[in-house]
């Protein structure tokens, strides 16, 4: 094994956890503050992959102008999907839940299909990033470091909102005791809408910044919701904190798991992930407030 | 199962009817010990149509697969009912079912669709490893396969471990042991020594390998097999740079990448962002020049690569091809892919057998399919009567970016004869079957 090879797989696990994290993120918040397990989280995703495609080719190429709108796109069908249909059901089961985000995600897998068609859909590097850089000694993709450079911004950002400002304060206050937010005066349906467009900008974000580093097609979403709850099942549901670490924890799992032999790459997540349930069930981080 | 394409089948009230009718005299047959199950549907007598149920991805990441195998059936049969059908008889719009690309999903349909669409002949396989699984089932319904797609060596071969050919399985496209031929041969003639792979892990990808290692040694090559560099992720994943990584630290001459659809496309964009075809001198691609993946990597796959395929619409250069590829751009607005080629052809053996034997029942069709030489897009070629296997040459070419397509070209384009004798007496020291 030459010198390089670690620090390649560090740096390659690294960006494909930055990858997952903006998906466990909007995850993780939108099951700890609304209790909804949306597993059409995946098909948000996908959803902002495919936006940003249409984007870039309507607006003459500019990827950030895309990425940027392919979020909102993705938002504003968030709030959409809270206020329309996941609104009603607050108050019953959570299978009911399942079920209809389970719904969605068929219903947004096949209208995508319908709409852009089952073909490979890819998007170019955008200009500024398509070189390697040198890092410690290596040649990387500069695109990928600047992902991974998002990752730790957002996991700053939303440290910050949520422990520092006075929407941050509502949004944990209604995380842990719904009525009594209520009763303060928060306007908790507005607040839910909210959040649960903020997690959709994050999955409609992370659709988008993945677009340049791989290409997909309509299954795009089911291949990366089911690493998403590896990583929040690791990392403890509702925990942002759990999020980023799972998420980098199984990156690196995937780039090292390859050295090691065929399949451990995908063996080692899942592993984890039932030493967790069967050692510490919360998650890692679990049982935190957020 | 349910079916995904009800639109594709008639559900007339006649049909359910003589649904019924069939099933009961299935049941009958089998009360009576009638092995002979398929012998009752298909050419079962006073039918006036034909009916054909294909069994291809339709869903999932690969999905892109099935709808070009369905443009290929369409027009074929569009193309043979305008010219009085089979034999008169008019061909019913194809029965669709998804694999999933799951074998058990593969084996449902294929049951599903003799004994409750009375099919009177399978197509279709995307897959090897579906296909493995599902080959044997064709053989217990008693109903001829044709496979358009699906590449292992082991559907067509009968002898040797985990050979899965049977008297009811055929295949009218290139297999894996004549493509991996090709690149054994396009390999003979470049410098590398030292040889590692890429591959998807699965039956494709693990016998890729192995047929590559196998055709070089018997060709006597002499090389190196980088084992501890070799990689294969798994089926559609997103990041194939660990697996680079990997590979590149064991500084192969040569690599042998059998990925294939959006997952190759995934890999020739990383690749290029990790220098990898600066690092490797030779990088054969068994499935490179797949215009479903070409199409979308536009200029993004770098030229001079050596690409192999199982048709390619712009060779042979003979009237009967440029007519195809004229008409399916027409219908289609995109250049025929391998897949729609081979199920396009498909269809047409069907007729051809169906009319030489002049009866469309399971053993009649068979037996005529054995021996059988046709003419197609792809040129003359005939079926070996012993494994079933379409006779043609690997299509191998070093990929040239072209502007007026905007996709990749071959250039040059070669055909690779890669006849039955050759390749059984290379693989005559492996434990690999031939399947030609």
């Amino acid at each position: 094994m030459t010198a390089g090879l670690p620090i390649q797989e560090i740096l390659t696990g690294l960006s494909i956890g930055s990858r997952l994290f903006l998906v466990a993120l909007g995850l993780s918040l939108i099951f700890g503050v609304l209790g909804v397990l949306n597993f059409a989280h995946g098909a948000f995703y996908m959803v902002g992959a495919y936006a940003t495609a249409s984007i870039v080719g309507a607006a003459g190429g500019n990827f950030w102008v895309a990425a940027v709108g392919a979020a909102l796109t993705v938002g504003l069908l968030g709030a959409v999907v809270e206020f329309g249909l996941i609104r009603r059901i607050y108050d019953r089961n959570e299978l009911d839940q399942l079920i209809l985000t389970f719904a969605l995600v068929l219903i947004i897998s096949d209208l995508t299909r319908t709409i852009w068609g089952s073909g490979t859909q890819t998007v170019e590097t955008p200009a500024a990033f398509a070189g390697n850089v040198p890092v410690l000694g290596v040649s990387f993709p500069a695109y990928r470091l600047f992902v991974i450079v998002v990752a730790f911004l957002a996991m700053g950002v939303f440290w910050y909102v949520l422990t520092r400002t006075y929407v941050g304060q509502l949004v944990r206050a209604t995380s842990s005791d719904r009525d009594m937010a209520a009763l303060l005066g928060v306007d908790v349906p507005r607040l839910y809408t909210g959040v649960f467009a903020v997690g959709s900008v994050l999955a409609g974000l992370g659709g988008a910044l993945t677009t340049p580093i791989q290409s997909f097609t309509p299954a795009l979403g089911d291949q990366v919701i089911i690493n998403a709850f590896v990583v929040v099942v690791i990392g403890g549901l509702g925990s942002f904190t759990g999020a980023f670490v799972g998420a980098m924890l199984i990156g690196l799992f995937q780039s090292f798991g390859v050295l090691v032999a065929t399949g451990v790459n995908q063996l080692l997540p899942f592993l984890a992930m039932i030493l967790v349930l069967i050692f510490r069930p919360e998650g890692l981080f679990g049982g935190e407030e957020l | 199962m349910i079916d995904h394409t009800t639109d594709e089948t008639s559900a007339t009230g006649r049909d359910s009817t003589r649904r019924l009718d069939r099933r009961t005299v299935l049941k009958a047959g089998a009360a009576a010990g009638i092995t002979g199950l398929a012998g009752c549907s298909g050419g079962g007598g006073g039918d006036d149509t034909i009916t054909f149920g294909a069994i291809h991805l339709l869903s999932g990441f690969a999905s892109v697969y099935g709808e070009s195998a369905q443009l290929g059936y369409e027009m074929a049969r569009e193309e043979i009912n305008a010219d009085g059908g089979i034999d008169g008889k008019e061909i019913e719009p194809l029965i669709y079912r998804d694999s999933e690309g799951s074998g058990p999903t593969g084996i449902e349909a294929a049951r599903s669709l003799v004994e409750e669409e009375n099919v009177d002949g399978l197509i279709g396989l995307d897959s090897s490893g579906v296909a493995q699984q599902v080959a044997p089932i064709a053989e217990q319904l008693q109903t001829p396969f044709m496979i358009t797609h699906a590449a292992t060596p082991f559907v067509t071969a009968t002898e040797g471990e985990n050979a899965v050919g049977n008297d009811y399985v055929f295949r009218d496209g290139v297999n894996l042991s004549q493509n991996v031929y090709g690149a054994a041969k396009i390999a003979e003639r470049l410098d590398g020594q030292s040889w590692t792979t890429l591959g998807p892990n699965y039956a494709f990808g693990t016998q890729s390998w192995d047929y590559f290692k196998a055709f070089t040694q018997g060709l006597g090559l002499g090389y190196d097999y980088l084992e501890d560099a070799a990689a294969f992720p798994e089926l559609g994943a997103s990041d194939y740079t660990p697996q680079i990584n990997k590979v590149l630290n064991g500084e192969p001459d040569g690599v042998v990448v059998s990925l294939w659809g959006s997952d190759l496309v995934t890999f020739i964009n990383q690749a290029q962002d990790t220098a990898f075809f600066d690092e490797v001198d030779h990088v054969v691609l068994t499935l490179g020049a797949a215009t479903d993946a070409l199409r979308p990597l536009g200029s993004d796959i770098p030229d001079g690569l050596w690409a192999g395929t199982r048709y390619w619409f712009e060779t042979p250069d003979t009237e009967a091809n440029r007519t195809f590829v004229e008409a399916f751009v027409e219908r289609n607005d995109q250049q025929p892919s391998y897949n729609a080629h081979n199920a396009y052809v498909g269809l047409y053996l069907y007729k051809q057998a169906m009319e030489a034997a002049g009866s469309a029942a399971a053993d009649d069709v068979t037996g005529a399919l054995e021996g059988m030489s046709t003419s197609a897009p792809i040129g003359e070629f005939s079926i070996n009567p012993e494994s079933h296997q379409a006779v043609l040459p690997a299509i191998w070419g070093q990929t040239a970016y072209s502007e007026e397509l905007g996709l990749s070209r071959l250039d040059p384009v070669e055909r690779i004869d890669a006849p039955p004798e050759t390749i059984r007496s290379l693989l005559a020291d492996s434990e690999y079957p031939a399947g030609v």
